[in-house]
């Protein structure tokens, strides 16, 4: 193989990538000229560098002059087959925007975006032990003035920092600042400002320390040193200064206490996992806060604030004071978690006696709800009172207004059966009525092609109803293979087959599920068939036996959740990225776990969510879950309430697994072994945990962002973003606290992917003003 | 190198194929009507002798239908090998072979692309003749039109090949993975390198 060489421009040494959870790989950042004026950006794994190339790298890295990519002579390298597998690059054409994680103590994460939207993993760049600051963006920003391009700094949506390459002529908005041409650090930025002060601060005490701690105290002490003592990590601080001293200088600047939580190790975890998800997994976005610098992230408060809860709630709970001194806590008066579930399902003989003379229920919608999400309901009942709460039947109907419904939906399914039965029979050609009137190729439709000859169609979405089907709930006698329920039908899988259909255990009742299943897709023709539909309808069919009840009850059911089934999975995301909210904010130690494993897509509840329990619980167990949903309208997604309850109470053994692979195995075998009436008791629990939790968060939120407006003010910093966001873009400027506080909270509020908003689409009873 | 004795292993193919059949007939030797469609994913792990050497399999099991392989990808990264499985009897389920080969180079970006281990197995031979679409010629074209992949026909419910095809796929996975270095790269990475591959392919 021949040995190619190309020329070194630009290189850092002990550049880091992280893969694989916890591996880091120690690199070269690079650039060099491939071709003639061909530039790469590249990071290449140290052990695959030779020791000759690794002195040239270092060489290039220590000299004090900037290589320019026309100057005569250079520094060359190998770039063979072998480092192109062992690196990661790209062409500096092809990047569009970069940006930096808040840099720590030891290293800054440099995250790269290219023109076609992937990421590069973040490049970890470890301080060297004098530097001052490690001033990648600079040094990017004159190789792409170089290469003709112009950097900009933007700020995206999130609030984070992006610096963005353009070229020489192209429109950039006018928020955008220009940098880096003249090879001249930005130093307008208050923000950067303090970035540069801290760590030279820094530096002199990576200096100091050798010599003593007394030496350490003066330059705390030192009135230049002062403003900034807040924002170093405050166990370093504690362990120089005694806490009096601390506290003196302290209490003079804690202006920039933001900073200091900036700076502690949880929140750089938070920020190198917030960055790891966006590469591994890319669709999570609201963890995607890339560079936080200095500006107002809740994210980076919220941690912090829900331990805070959690620990208040335990005060109150263990520690209920006899004494004076302890009052603070005696007038905080917390709800009452308590479930109220009964324990004993409503059986037929209660049930009659709801009813009057004339077939009416003598108890309203409201209470009839809440002692079903109480107790549930015995199976003989269900049939009946399932109608009501899938809205087939109005509360307050008499007997003679439900036969009428009933007749009514009985014609309607049959006549809609009837109408994809005539099509197949009449074959493939037949000139079909309304086929006109179709939705063309859409968008929506099932995933097997969308046929567009409605013969066709159906024929399709048969054969793949009959495949699920035949493996639906096999173990149910009314499903199993020795069901006496003989069907005159075969499926088309057995069409052309001597061998007795039955030997596959084809049934009456698989035959049910199967029509009704066509019948749906035939009258909700957008989303077309989906697997794990089948699952829902066994249980229901399951309690009616009849057809059209059965096809009328699953309509309803389908109509709270047929988003679950939608080609986009659009509603999964949506649920899952809730669920971790909910999980974050019910039990934070579950949360940190989750993060630890680079769980947090949640992938094992998906199951859960999609079928909404079918999987996980037994047959009827599934069915008192469903019920227990139906009856309350306290939450649209109450079934995230009853995953955290499955979660919490398998908590010990879940915090005894060590990766994905395991949890997603150990969660998967925990199907039909669930315990349904503790679940349902736990959920109900969480719910008022969580209204009264959610309250102390959003407080507890704006109050923090109240005093990172107020203490900014203090300094004499002027909350640019704050008062610009005003609608009307007018500057307007105002001490005065109270506007400081309505401002804070509508900042909170009318964010809409703000945490409080994310979740107070949780519960029915929570209004955002 | 000694080599990791983990191997992960990824079945592929049209819901309803048989992947899961498949899994666990090789797994627990089983076949039971009972199986339900799977939803999300889930994997078994087995220990086998390979050669003279124990390595343990894991097998990684996920939906068929379309619309789900969006989460499905997840899983695909840092495979040693796939499984594309196809029923005989039915057409779309071969004709989607393609894609499903294509869509996992994509997401689990292997380093060697063009000698990543796959294999082929057309499932479900015990149902009659009559029913078979596709021939066994025609599979095996297709096969070695993609860089020889080896190819079985085989029955999860008679227990037919089941235990060879493991095998083969296990052994090739080994082969492979002792000529390539220890750690793969997350994909979207490597565009250079990779741009420089698509090149190579084109020689041949
Ligand atoms: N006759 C026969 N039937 C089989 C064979 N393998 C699987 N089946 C049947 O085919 C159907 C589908 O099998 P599964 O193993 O569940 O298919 P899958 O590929 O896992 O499907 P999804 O989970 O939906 O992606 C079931 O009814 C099985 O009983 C086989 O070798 N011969
Ligand atoms: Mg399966």
């Amino acid at each position: 193989m021949s040995e190619s060489k190309v020329r070194l421009l630009y290189s850092r040494t002990n550049v880091f990538i992280q893969f694989n959870d916890d591996v880091c790989l120690p690199g070269v950042l690079c650039t060099f000229e491939e071709s003639q004026k061909q530039y790469v950006f590249s990071w290449m794994s140290e052990d695959k560098i030779s020791e000759k190339d690794m002195n040239i790298y270092r060489e290039v890295e220590n000299s004090k002059e900037v290589i320019l990519p026309d100057s005569e002579n250079g520094y060359f390298v190998t770039y063979d087959e072998e480092l192109i597998k062992n690196s990661i690059s790209a062409p500096l054409n092809e990047i569009a925007s970069f940006g930096t994680t808040v840099p720590t103590e030891w290293y800054v994460g440099i995250v790269l975006q290219l023109k076609n939207e992937l990421y590069l993993p973040t490049f970890f760049i470890q301080k060297k032990q004098f530097e001052e600051d490690i001033d990648v963006y600079t040094q990017l920003a004159s190789w792409f003035s170089i290469l003709g391009k112009n950097v900009y700094r933007t700020i995206n949506d999130t609030g984070s920092k992006i610096y963005k390459v353009c070229d020489e002529n192209e429109e950039i908005d006018e928020s955008s600042t220009l940098i880096g041409k003249n090879q001249e650090p930005e130093s307008t930025d208050l923000g950067k400002f303090i970035e540069d002060a801290k760590f030279n601060l820094l530096l002199k005490f990576s200096k100091v320390t050798q010599k003593g701690k007394e030496a350490a105290a003066h330059i705390l002490g030192a009135p230049v040193s002062k403003p900034l003592v807040p924002l170093l990590p405050k166990s370093f601080v504690n362990s120089i200064l005694s806490k009096e001293e601390v506290k003196n200088i302290c209490d003079e600047y804690d202006a920039a206490r933001q900073y200091l939580r900036l700076m502690s190790k949880e929140m750089q975890e938070k920020a190198l996992n917030a960055i790891n998800q966006t590469i591994n997994l890319g669709n999570y976005n609201h963890y995607q806060k890339l560079n936080q610098e200095t500006e107002w992230h809740e994210e980076q408060y919220i941690t912090e604030i829900i331990k805070s809860i959690e620990h208040d709630e335990q005060e109150i709970l263990f520690n209920p004071s006899t004494n004076e001194e302890d009052n603070e806590w005696q007038n905080i008066e917390m709800p009452d978690f308590n479930n109220t579930r009964t324990g004993n399902p409503i059986t037929a003989e209660q049930w009659v006696t709801f009813y009057d003379n004339e077939g009416k229920l003598t108890k309203t919608e409201e209470e009839l709800r809440d002692i079903i999400y109480r107790s549930g309901l015995e199976n003989d009942i269900r049939m009946d009172a399932w109608k009501y709460l899938l809205n087939i039947f109005p509360w307050d109907s008499t007997e003679e207004k439900r036969k009428e419904i009933n007749l009514t939906l009985k014609q309607s399914y049959d006549s809609l059966k009837e109408q994809w039965k005539k099509i197949l029979e009449n074959g493939p050609s037949s000139p079909v009525e309304n086929e006109s009137e179709e939705s063309p190729q859409n968008a929506n439709a099932g995933d097997e092609r969308f046929e567009s000859d409605i013969y066709k169609r159906i024929m399709d979405r048969k054969y793949r109803i009959e495949k699920d089907v035949l493996r639906t709930d096999r173990t149910i006698p009314m499903y199993s293979n020795s069901s006496d329920n003989l069907s005159s039908d075969k499926p088309v899988i057995y069409e052309n087959i001597e061998t007795d259909t039955s030997e596959a255990g084809w049934n009456s009742n698989l035959e049910l599920l199967r029509d009704i299943l066509v019948t749906y897709t035939f009258l909700e023709n957008d989303n077309g068939y989906v697997q794990g539909m089948s699952d829902l309808l066994a249980p229901i069919l399951g309690v009616f036996r009849s057809e059209s009840d059965t096809f009328w009850c699953f309509n309803e059911f389908m109509e709270k959740y047929k988003n679950n089934f939608h080609r986009n999975q659009e509603e999964m995301k949506n649920q899952l990225s809730l669920l971790l909210d909910l999980i974050r904010l019910l039990d934070i130690e579950l949360y940190e776990h989750f993060e630890k494993l680079n769980c947090l897509h949640l992938f094992f509840c998906f199951r859960w969510l999609l079928v909404i329990f079918k999987r996980e619980f037994d047959f009827y167990d599934c069915m008192r879950v469903w019920e227990t949903m139906w009856a309350q309208k306290k939450s649209d997604y109450y079934q995230l309430f009853i995953a955290v309850a499955i979660l919490k109470e398998n908590k010990a053994q879940l915090f005894g697994l060590e990766s994905f692979d395991d949890t997603l195995k150990y969660i998967n075998n925990l199907s039909t072994h669930i315990k349904v009436e503790p679940i349902l008791g736990e959920a109900e629990s969480l719910y008022k945990k969580f209204i009264y939790r959610y309250q102390e968060l959003k407080d507890r939120l704006i109050n923090e962002k109240i005093n990172y407006m107020k203490k900014d003010q203090e300094n004499g910093v002027v909350h640019m973003e704050v008062f610009n966001e005003n609608d009307n873009g007018e500057q307007q400027q105002n001490n005065n606290s109270s506007d400081i506080s309505e401002l804070a909270q509508n900042e909170i509020l009318k964010d809409p992917i703000s945490i409080i908003n994310r979740l107070a689409k949780l519960s029915n009873e929570i209004k955002i003003n | 190198m000694s080599g990791k004795n983990l191997l992960k292993a990824i079945i592929l193919g049209d819901s309803g194929v048989g992947k899961t059949s498949l899994m666990n007939q090789y797994v627990n030797k089983k076949f039971s009507n009972q199986y339900k469609a799977t939803i999300g994913a889930d994997f078994l792990t087995k220990e086998v002798m390979v050669d003279d050497k124990l390595i343990t399999i894991q097998i990684w099991d996920t939906a068929g239908q379309e619309r789900f392989q969006s989460l499905g990808v997840a899983f695909y990264r840092g495979a040693d090998c796939c499984m594309l499985v196809y029923d005989v009897n039915n057409m779309k389920s071969f004709e989607t072979l393609d894609n499903w080969r294509d869509e996992f180079l994509v997401q689990a970006s292997p380093k060697h692309p063009e000698s990543f281990p796959f294999i082929v197995l057309g499932n479900k031979i015990d149902l009659e003749e009559s029913k078979r679409q596709i021939s066994q010629k025609r599979a095996m074209a297709w096969c070695q039109s993609k860089g020889n992949i080896p190819y079985f026909e085989t029955s999860a419910k008679e227990a037919i090949n089941v235990e060879q095809a493991f095998q083969q796929i296990a052994r090739n996975a080994l082969m492979q993975e002792a000529d390539v270095p220890e750690f793969n790269f997350p994909p979207s990475v490597s565009l250079d390198a990779e741009q420089k591959q698509d090149q190579g392919d084109c020689n041949c």
